[in-house]
């Protein structure tokens, strides 16, 4: 019929798959970031949503989608800044930290949203879209997953750069003994808080410019809790990946397009209670992680406080 | 070493009971300072704020019930932390569990509420909820114990599950038929557990107090904890003592999801007497870093639960008289969390200082 | 050791103020300001007397308490109820507490705080319906709240449900007589009664213009009152899927519609538009603002104050319907003269009730109206 399963409808299920999963791939390369280096970060709710309102704010201010994306990592970084100072600096406990910077952040961030925004609500500029060519023409696949912001396809060389950082440079070399084996670092002449450092503040980038991706690319505004708990899936798809960053693509990708099929299913009359349809994508996690998963792979020392003095 | 000891006696012990009450304090302080001056940004009076907080929160009597009240559940969810997070169990699904537990003990309680006295009804309540609670935090522990599956993604995993389908359950099977809001039955106020010295509190308080303090004799006097400590610090080395793994693994796990469904109990049967259809309301997350900062210690534990409900109950209060949204409260709960954390560090630093 | 002993006695301090806190309890018995069982009260409909106050409730209401579970100023369920609380106290000269952003959990504390202030008490969310009546037995003090008809209760409770459907039927008539392409879109952030009834409603109103209309109904995602990012995504897939009027219900998420819909042409090519419900969006509109099913609570709260003060409250429920004016459809200069005649005359027929809109609560009967994807109706 006209409109209904059509190619059209098809693409924009897949696209909307696409820009919910983008995101999920900036932040949760971020968070893989960190782990490897050993932190965990669970203030990564914190740093997204901190860029989300800065990628607002920047967005609004400048006119421009990619000065707010900049803007939202970042604000991301500056939220960083406290896992950097309290946990890698000054040993506190990762999991106070990370929950103090969400709950924070996510207060701060719609309070100010209130203060400032909440009588007009405005809009961020339209997005720019550009189209693969070649690519795009392919068709029902096409358009969904080759016509987005640039942005989008920046997500994927990101990740490659930083799988190839991680593998054959010396500073990704640093980042995985520091969180392997910190004392064989520090004697082999490396600086662990110093690496640590550049990981998290690496994290709070990446996770702010996921954030600001939310809110330009995807809602086309901010309201308080935009992210919605994307920061705590994006944790959960950097443990899952087990290191193996390249498969974040993947994994965000998936994760975002069963979103999109609860949508489908709905629309396709398929009878079954909206909560059990809405269950999908999480059973499905649980799934991948019993078939893909076992022996999740986290560093030794994950978030075990690496303190000079005593060793 | 004997310097120290000579340190220790020539202090006396005021100085060090004052020293130790003012480091205490520095959190809350720093965190009242760093609010106010937001507050001022936003063109309110910080004294008027705080002070309507402390009032709320602490000295009117109103608000010290309801302060009360709500450490009961907060009580519980840290019980059964303190036997995971030494065990080195990262549960962070206690949401789920907590919402799960909360929805079966909701449906079942107007049902029983009728037939059976006070006491057995609450029993089976609290047996029910942590039964439910427990079993919430099954999947997780066979993927652990079996397969060695990272446990942070499958209770998170749980966690947004159970939040469906405890909505399921209430739209589909546990629905209240003369609402068209979907809602559990409600169990009349008659019905609830009863309240102490004729305020408005309940007895959940009093069973939160009593678990806090069993789980941390349990896991420092009896054989069992010690057992739960080891498998925490050293996993290699329990295993090589002949401690039976996969059995413990699933104890802890149980264990500390029940507390979890155990909390949703007293507190559906304390307070709420209902539960709607996404019935979230989120205060694992606020429990965790309490207890890591508590370092497990049933004192601490109760005092910093203690604190925050007075930030959260007065906090509301107080946000609501200034006219700002009450995301202030989850700034300063975020504040003084961090502020806490910076003076562990200081502990940690002065206590070395004088070490050496 | 000298750490451990400091931790030692940081912890004890800690217990201390623990343990005042707990002592505490016990002087609260002593100084405790409740009633605990309010006297059962009598429903007659008497006038009130100074020295025989019906029902065991203060006569005269001085101040008024609002609960919204959001902030409000949302543009929609939150800030109507809030602006019609202060609309309905400014009329009467009476003092209005706000209290909003409440959430959705155990808002007991902030109800018996504003039960000892206030005379009566709003509890603008269905999730507060068990609460509040149950914090007002306590205070003896009369509660309003919604979407719970049968909890009437003389004196002391009574309920404010509305019918959007009747003016959702006439937002139904609207888009199918606006609609290019002959496919309407309907996304919604839950399915709470209320809300089933609009949706319900409008699809009756669509197809008594165009049996043949499509439906397209999509629910954002759990409790999804803030998803905008999930709002803007189903919409721009409905929008795909060849809808060219969206009627949307989401509080905080409606945002993420309007965006999408501001971002996303037609499938031909043509603009999009947006009915919006409960509240008014027009002053942030960008000329896509067809409409709105606008719920304006002032009335009803005005007519409760003052059964209160005569001592009538809790005898019967005050409804928000088109016949009193409290469910209007939102004239936009989108809206042709033509049709908005049309429109008028439909309302007039279903005020004098010849004409009667099916109100359904419940979400299957709403999903039973809606097209599917996969079959053409």
């Amino acid at each position: 019929m006209n409109g209904l399963f059509s190619e059209i409808f098809i693409s924009s299920l897949i696209s909307g798959g696409v820009i919910a999963g983008i995101p999920l791939i900036y932040a949760g390369l971020g968070e893989a970031i960190s782990e490897r280096a050993g932190v965990l970060n669970v203030g990564l709710e914190g740093m997204m949503i901190g860029g989300a309102y800065g990628g607002f704010v920047g967005g609004l201010s400048f006119n421009s989608t990619w000065l707010g994306l900049i803007c939202g990592a970042l604000t991301g970084m500056i939220i960083s800044l406290f896992m950097v100072v309290l946990c890698v600096r000054l040993n506190s406990n990762q999991i106070v930290v990370g929950i103090a910077i969400t709950l924070g952040a996510e207060g701060v961030t719609a309070l100010l949203h209130g203060a400032i925004y909440a009588d007009t609500y405005p809009r961020v500029p339209t997005v720019q879209q550009v189209a693969i060519p070649l690519l795009s023409d392919i068709p029902i696949l096409g358009p969904g997953l080759f016509n987005h912001h640039l942005s989008a396809y920046l997500a994927v060389i990101f990740v490659l750069f930083v799988s190839w950082v991680l593998k054959s440079t010396g500073i990704g070399l640093s980042i995985k003994a520091a969180g392997d084996q910190p004392h064989a670092l520090e004697a082999a002449g490396g600086d662990v808080h110093r690496t640590r450092t550049i990981a998290v503040l690496s994290t709070g980038l990446l996770a702010g410019f996921g954030g600001a991706f939310i809110v330009l690319v995807g809602a086309g505004l901010f309201v308080p809790f935009v992210t919605n708990g994307k920061g705590f899936i994006a944790i959960v798809l950097a443990m899952l990946v087990r290191g193996r960053v390249k498969w974040i693509i993947v994994a965000a990708v998936l994760f975002g397009m069963s979103l999109s099929l609860t949508t489908a299913l709905q629309l396709a009359g398929i009878d079954i209670p909206i909560d059990l349809v809405l269950m999908l994508p999480f059973v499905l996690i649980i799934i991948v992680l019993f078939v893909f998963g076992r022996r999740s792979y986290l560093p030794a020392a994950l978030a075990l406080p690496y303190d000079r003095e005593q060793h | 070493m004997t310097n120290t000891d000579q340190l220790q006696t020539a202090e006396s012990r005021f100085t060090r009971i004052s020293r130790s009450t003012i480091t205490a304090m520095i959190p809350v302080i720093g965190a009242i300072v760093i609010g106010g001056l937001l507050l001022m940004t936003l063109g309110r009076n910080p004294f008027v704020f705080f002070g309507n907080m402390i009032d709320h929160g602490l000295i009117s009597s109103l608000g010290r019930q309801e302060t009360l009240i709500r450490m009961a559940p907060l009580l519980l969810i840290a019980s059964g932390l303190m036997i995971a997070f030494p065990a080195g169990i990262w549960n962070l699904g206690t949401d789920g569990q907590f919402v799960m537990g909360g929805v079966v003990v909701a449906a079942l309680g107007p049902e029983m509420a009728p037939h059976v006295n006070g006491f057995v009804l609450f029993l089976t309540l609290f047996v029910v909820g942590f039964a439910v609670g427990a079993i919430w935090s099954l999947v997780p522990a066979i993927l652990k114990a079996w397969y060695g599956i990272n446990e942070i993604i499958s209770t998170l995993m749980l966690t947004f599950i159970g939040l469906r389908f405890s909505a399921l359950l209430v739209k589909e099977y546990f629905f209240d038929p003369e609402t068209t809001v979907p809602q559990t039955r409600v169990l009349a106020v008659a019905d609830r557990l009863p309240r102490m010295f004729s305020s408005r509190v309940h007895i959940g308080l009093v069973v939160g107090l009593v678990a806090i303090i069993a789980v941390h004799f349990m896991m420092r006097k009896t054989a069992f904890g010690l057992r739960l400590q080891i498998v925490g610090m050293n996993p290699k080395a329990a295993v090589h003592a002949g401690m039976k793994m996969k059995p413990l693994t699933i104890a802890i796990f149980t264990l500390s999801s029940g507390f979890a469904g155990l909390a949703a109990a007293v507190n559906v049967a304390g307070v709420d007497g209902v539960v709607r259809a996404e019935w979230n309301p989120a205060i694992g997350l606020l429990v965790v870093p309490l207890v890591f900062l508590a370092r497990f210690h049933a004192a601490s534990v109760i005092a910093f639960i203690a604190a925050f409900a007075v930030f959260q109950v007065g906090g509301e209060s107080a946000s609501r008289k200034s006219d700002i949204p009450n995301f202030m409260v989850l700034v300063m709960v975020g504040l003084l969390l961090i502020f806490m954390a910076l003076g562990e560090y200081m502990q940690l630093r002065s206590s070395r200082k004088h070490q050496s | 050791m000298k750490s451990q002993s400091n931790r030692k006695w940081i912890r004890r301090a800690q217990f201390v103020g623990a343990m005042t806190i707990l002592g505490s309890l016990a002087a609260c018995g002593s100084s405790s300001t409740t009633t605990d069982t309010a006297a059962a009260p009598v429903a007659t409909d008497a006038p009130v007397a100074t020295d025989a106050p019906v029902a065991v409730v203060e006569a005269i209401v001085k101040t008024i308490a609002v609960l919204a579970p959001e902030a409000g100023n949302d543009f929609g369920w939150n800030q109507q109820g809030v602006d019609s609380a202060k609309a309905a106290a400014a009329e009467l000269g009476i003092e209005v507490i706000v209290a909003d952003n409440l959430g959705y959990g155990d808002i007991t504390p902030n109800l018996r705080e504003l039960a000892e202030k206030a005379d009566f008490i709003i509890a603008h969310a269905s999730g507060y319906n068990t609460a509040a009546p149950e914090v007002g037995a306590e205070f003896n003090k009369p509660v309003a709240i919604v979407d719970t008809p049968n909890a009437l209760k003389a004196g002391l409770v009574a309920d404010y449900t509305a019918s959007p459907n009747e003016g959702a039927y006439l937002a139904g008539v609207l888009a199918a007589k606006t609609t290019r392409s002959g496919t309407l879109g309907v996304v919604v952030s839950g399915e709470p009664p209320s809300w089933n009834s609009q949706s319900g409603g409008f699809a009756d109103g669509a197809k008594s213009v165009n049996p043949k209309v499509k439906l397209l109904y999509s629910v954002i995602g759990p409790a999804a009152y803030a998803d905008a990012e999930g709002a803007n995504r189903v919409t721009k897939t409905l929008i795909a899927a060849g809808a060219d009027v969206i009627f949307g219900q989401g509080d905080g998420a409606s945002f993420g519609m309007l965006s999408a819909i501001e971002e996303t042409p037609a499938t031909d090519g043509g603009k999009v538009l947006f009915i919006d419900v409960i509240g008014n969006k027009t002053s942030i509109d960008k000329g896509h603002l067809l409409s709105s099913v606008l719920w304006d609570f002032k009335g009803a709260f005005v007519d409760m104050i003052k059964d209160v003060n005569a001592g009538t409250y809790g005898t019967r429920n005050y409804g928000l319907n088109l016949k009193n004016g409290s469910i209007a459809l939102l004239k936009t200069a989108l809206i042709k003269d033509a049709v908005w005649t049309e429109i008028e005359a439909i309302k007039a027929s279903i005020i004098d009730g010849s004409l009667v809109v099916e109100n359904i609560t419940d979400a299957a009967d709403v999903h039973a109206r809606m097209s599917k994807v996969t079959q053409g109706k």
